[in-house]
């Protein structure tokens, strides 16, 4: 490469807001750190300017937040259970369905196709979704947040498109052999596929993970116990005044006792964060494959 | 002659080796004799007695005994139900009945008969179909109820399984007897597996994504009302959809979706583009895998942790009212103030979105051909022309194409989830867009004809919009959805 003087000075100023940007990307994170292991006194101290580092960090906020009746922890286990149960079935669901798409000859491959692409484009909204889920009984169940999202489409064309790429030379020669068809999906397309289903897969599991919408929805203040950690979370930053939920819930947000109210908010909304974080390098290299998964909502 | 390969011929014989040809005259015949038994024996109208904790079931049976008189007087548990059973209900399980009859004769005594056979059951399920929609926009078996009025029978029962179960029966008819070819036999045989598979997603795909579909269009033409429930709620027409477009508060909502909508396209579109050319600049690989790491991460946190960080920040006892007050200068409560509230809205997008949203341009950045810039270089271009002639012009396509499915989704782009978790009362005006009008008034205000009318607006011109766009995108950048 040819460098000329302003092509230096291009780089340079290039380099130094791509530098800026990650810092201004990155300081609110470590700015939730900083107010979560900040005591009262040092707050108060400061007028609660603090930009940096506490001088005498502590994690007061965060056994407060744990300790707390066991609220967190039981919400933090309804997530994990959640986010497990709903990516395994849907995974497994939307590669079943993408690899019978995938096979050329299957009879009425093409109006199922017709059918997902239409599911995609049109749906059928909020509240006809709201009653269904209400007559098939799910309601205040786990289940009303997994199975409603089993099946996605959009996965499934993910997943058709990928087992189409995969050299048909391998499954003739396999057929030759005398395997059937779940002897050639199980043993030779599967194993192959594991970059996918993985990517797929932890996509799922941060929807999952993240979701309270549904939460919202479908499970009410009387089965607050039902709650994932995102919905617990926002009900405790809940500005809507919507809900005067369970007031034991909330018992542990109040200031006093050597943290501040706002130094427990940030300690839980790191908590609701920390999973992310933790599988994060994980998928970093199946990020391109998740940009499609994304790009249109029906 | 020995060969490796196995001929077909010698594959091992199985014990009961059934012709093609029989398979489909059997399942087209049991089909259809099936859709007869259906709607003979299964209730087309049922109504569970709570007192006697027993069921009352009208079947095809009970109806075509009514023959000859105008009402059925129905005797069913020590209760007396007058029905006034129409003629063309009669005449449809009679119709249902005798062209099953005649399917059977035909698969028994006429060869080659599968295909009329698959067509007559058409008939049947068509006719089923009909009648049912018919019913439904018209009213059909009527009944009189306790006060002595005569009601449609669905208001005083429920939907039995009976119609269903027979139309579906037949239809499965039409299919083996015609629409399956002898040639597609070895086909189905071979990939049984994949039909397993294929199973419980379908029903997932039917129960999940297309009952939704009809309900929301059945239920934007009626008035709910929670005692009669969908099938029982009576039809208006189209008042839904003449209410959605003439009140004014339903104009202003649409007017802040698209507002919304396209402030947020303009602010998120621009920044990413700039930063992926800007990280395109980094050689260093280190350095540039360090970057983008930072910057992606913010988009794998829920609205619940934006919404937490931005709270911390904004709210009276976050960051910035702490400065302004040490500042001396007044505070204010800018998560309650409608002033700011779609800026903060745009703004923490933007620090979520920033840094993936650069992900799909750095792919196409990565296969530009690196030799173009030396070559430019020697002809004196500066950094600015080659960012003209060479980089952009390997993105444009891209942008083309993501600018253009924004504009699509346009009715769908004011991000719902955002703006329920940042909207409060003091900011409800600006807050109010049609996904969380949805929940708010279709949902929680029990407004569920008018709502499903509003989602039903929305995905209509939604699917327009996507696809044109899709087919504008298609046709300047040769990039689609599919």
């Amino acid at each position: 490469m040819i460098f000329t003087r302003s092509e230096k000075i291009y780089r340079a100023v290039c380099y130094a807001i791509a530098i800026l940007i990650s810092l201004i990307c990155l300081y609110p994170l470590l700015y939730t750190i900083f107010v979560s292991v900040c005591t009262e006194n040092e707050w108060i101290d400061r007028n609660g300017l603090l930009f940096f580092m506490p001088s005498n960090p502590t994690l007061l906020a965060f056994s407060k937040v744990f300790g707390s009746g066991g609220y967190v922890l039981n919400a933090t286990k309804m997530s994990i259970m959640r986010a497990g149960i709903g990516t395994v079935f849907s995974i497994f669901f939307n590669v079943c369905t993408g690899y019978a798409m995938s096979r050329k000859n299957l009879p009425g491959r093409k109006p199922i196709m017709y059918v997902l692409l239409f599911t995609i484009l049109f749906s059928g909204g909020l509240i006809p979704g709201y009653m269904v889920v209400n007559e098939m009984g799910l309601r205040n169940t786990i289940w009303a947040l997994i199975v409603p999202n089993i099946l996605n489409a959009w996965n499934v064309l993910i997943f058709k498109q990928f087992f189409e790429g995969i050299p048909k030379e391998l499954e003739e020669s396999a057929s030759i052999d005398g395997a059937g068809e779940f002897k050639l999906m199980y043993k030779i397309v599967m194993p192959m596929s594991k970059p996918v289903i993985a990517a797929i897969g932890l996509f799922t599991l941060v929807g999952h993970w993240n979701s309270w919408f549904d939460v919202m929805l479908y499970i009410d203040v009387q089965h607050s116990n039902l709650w994932p950690l995102q919905y617990f979370t926002m009900i405790n930053f809940n500005n809507m005044a919507q809900i005067n939920s369970n007031p034991g819930m909330l018992e542990f947000m109040s200031s006093g006792q050597g943290v501040m109210q706002i130094s427990q908010k940030m300690a839980l909304t790191i908590v609701t964060t920390l999973p992310i974080l933790v599988i994060y390098p994980f998928f970093q290299k199946y990020f391109t494959k998740g940009v499609y998964t994304g790009a249109v909502k029906g | 002659m020995e060969s490796s390969i196995k001929p077909k011929s010698i594959q091992p014989k199985r014990l009961i080796h059934i012709d093609s040809k029989i398979a489909i005259k059997a399942f087209t015949g049991i089909l259809s004799v099936f859709s007869a038994v259906f709607i003979l024996l299964v209730p087309i109208f049922s109504r569970f007695d709570k007192q006697l904790l027993d069921s009352v079931k009208l079947t095809g049976i009970n109806i075509l005994s009514s023959f000859g008189s105008e009402k059925l007087i129905y005797v069913a548990l020590g209760n007396t139900y007058d029905i006034y059973i129409p003629f063309i209900m009669r005449g449809l399980v009679l119709a249902v009945l005798s062209l099953s009859t005649i399917s059977l004769l035909f698969i028994l005594f006429i060869k080659q008969s599968h295909r009329i056979v698959g067509i007559l059951n058409l008939v049947s399920a068509s006719l089923i179909f009909i009648y049912f929609v018919s019913t439904i926009l018209f009213g059909g078996i009527t009944a009189k109820d306790f006060s002595g009025e005569h009601v449609a029978l669905y208001k005083l029962f429920d939907y039995g399984s009976g119609l269903v179960l027979s139309a579906f029966s037949a239809a499965g008819a039409f299919v083996t007897g015609f629409l399956i070819k002898e040639e597609h036999l070895p086909q189905i045989k071979r990939f049984w597996f994949m039909y397993a598979l294929l199973a419980i997603p379908m029903l997932l795909l039917v129960i999940f994504s297309l009952y939704p579909i009809l309900l929301q269009t059945v239920l934007s033409f009626k008035e709910y009302r929670f005692t009669d429930g969908v099938w029982g709620s009576d039809w208006v027409g189209f008042k839904q959809f003449a209410k959605i477009f003439t009140d004014p508060n339903m104009a202003r909502i649409i007017l802040n979706t698209i507002k919304i909508s396209l402030l947020r396209l303009l602010f998120n579109m621009i920044p990413p583009i700039l930063l992926a050319l800007m990280i395109f600049e980094i050689r260093n690989r280190f350095f540039k895998a360090a970057i983008q790491t930072i910057t992606y991460v913010p988009h794998f946190f829920s609205w619940v942790i934006i919404f937490g960080i931005v709270f911390s920040f904004m709210s009276p006892s976050g960051i910035v009212n702490n400065v302004l007050q040490s500042l001396g200068k007044n505070t204010t409560d800018f998560m309650t103030n409608d002033k700011y509230f779609i800026p903060i809205l745009i703004v923490s997008e933007l620090w979520k979105e920033l840094g993936w949203g650069t992900i799909l341009y750095l792919a196409a950045l990565s296969s530009v051909n690196t030799e173009l810039f030396d070559a430019s270089a020697v002809d004196g271009a500066g950094p600015f022309r080659k960012l003209w002639y060479i980089t952009l012009p390997s993105i444009s396509s891209i942008i083309v194409f993501l600018f253009i499915m924004a504009i699509g989704n346009l009715l769908k782009g004011a991000g719902t989830e955002q703006i329920l978790l940042f909207a409060n009362n003091a900011v409800m005006k600006k807050a109010e867009v049609i996904d969380t009008w949805v929940y708010w008034q279709g949902l929680g205000n029990y407004q569920y004809s008018l709502g499903a009318a509003v989602s039903f607006v929305q995905s209509f011109i939604g699917i327009i919009m996507v696809l044109s766009a899709n087919k504008l995108s298609v046709k300047l950048v040769g990039r689609g959805l599919w």
